[in-house]
């Protein structure tokens, strides 16, 4: 039996495949300056440049991977993974001239959920954790390396925690609402 | 010039990925391993 995790992440890399050769990012990507309502549905599968397409599906395969390992329901993961896409709007708000597109808010609100699942192996004090300290580390040596672009870097980083955020309140918030 | 914020992954995400899902397969193959020791002694002991 196909596995559902596994579809759906072929699926997106397949979407992010075609919208990337399709269509330019300037013109799916979500800006608030001249906002088009049907960015708010192709933002999160738009890419600048072919490494951000590649290091995107490259993470979303790996989390659904180890989602797979953990067989993490894949309702839980869907619901994680739109969160991450959804948060990002809002958190746009205070940037109002910036341009956002990626899907790493999604693949991260995918991981809170699947290390949810990653209890019995890593206590999710300690994953969670990791990731935090991990992207919070990313950001530092992302502005230690860059001197003009450390603010859009360390911006970045902040979209991140936020879809982590969002993935693992939406995950525990659907187990208490299902028991 | 356009501001951009780049919603980027990365290798490293990738790799955290990667290691936790080795880690997570490697408990997983000690466990199982555990389980069919268990199961022969218990056969052993009931023979």
């Amino acid at each position: 039996m196909v596995n559902l995790i596994a579809l759906f992440a072929a699926a997106v890399a397949v979407l992010d495949v075609v919208l990337f050769f399709a269509v330019p990012a300037a013109d799916t990507a979500l800006h608030l300056v001249g906002f088009h309502p049907q960015d708010l549905l192709t933002f999160a599968f738009a890419h600048f440049d072919s490494y951000h397409l590649i290091e995107n599906i490259l993470g979303l395969v790996m989390t659904a991977a180890l989602a797979i390992e953990l067989e993490v329901s894949p309702k839980t993961f869907m619901l994680a993974f739109f969160a991450g896409i959804l948060v990002a709007v809002p958190m746009l708000l205070p940037f109002p001239t910036a341009t956002i597109a990626g899907s790493s808010t999604a693949i991260f609100g995918a991981l809170a959920a699947t290390l949810a699942k990653a209890h019995g192996f890593i206590p999710v004090k300690y994953s969670y954790l990791l990731v935090v300290l991990f992207i919070v580390g990313m950001s530092v040596m992302n502005s230690a390396s860059c001197d003009t672009c450390a603010l859009g870097m360390m911006r970045s980083e902040v979209f991140h925690l936020a879809g982590f955020a969002a993935g693992a309140t939406v995950t525990f918030t659907y187990k208490r609402w299902q028991s | 010039m356009v501001d951009v914020v780049m919603l980027e992954f990365g290798l490293g995400g990738s790799i955290v990925s990667l290691a936790m899902l080795l880690w997570v397969r490697h408990r997983k193959h000690k466990l199982r391993r555990s389980v069919l020791r268990f199961e022969k002694i218990k056969k052993e002991l009931g023979d």
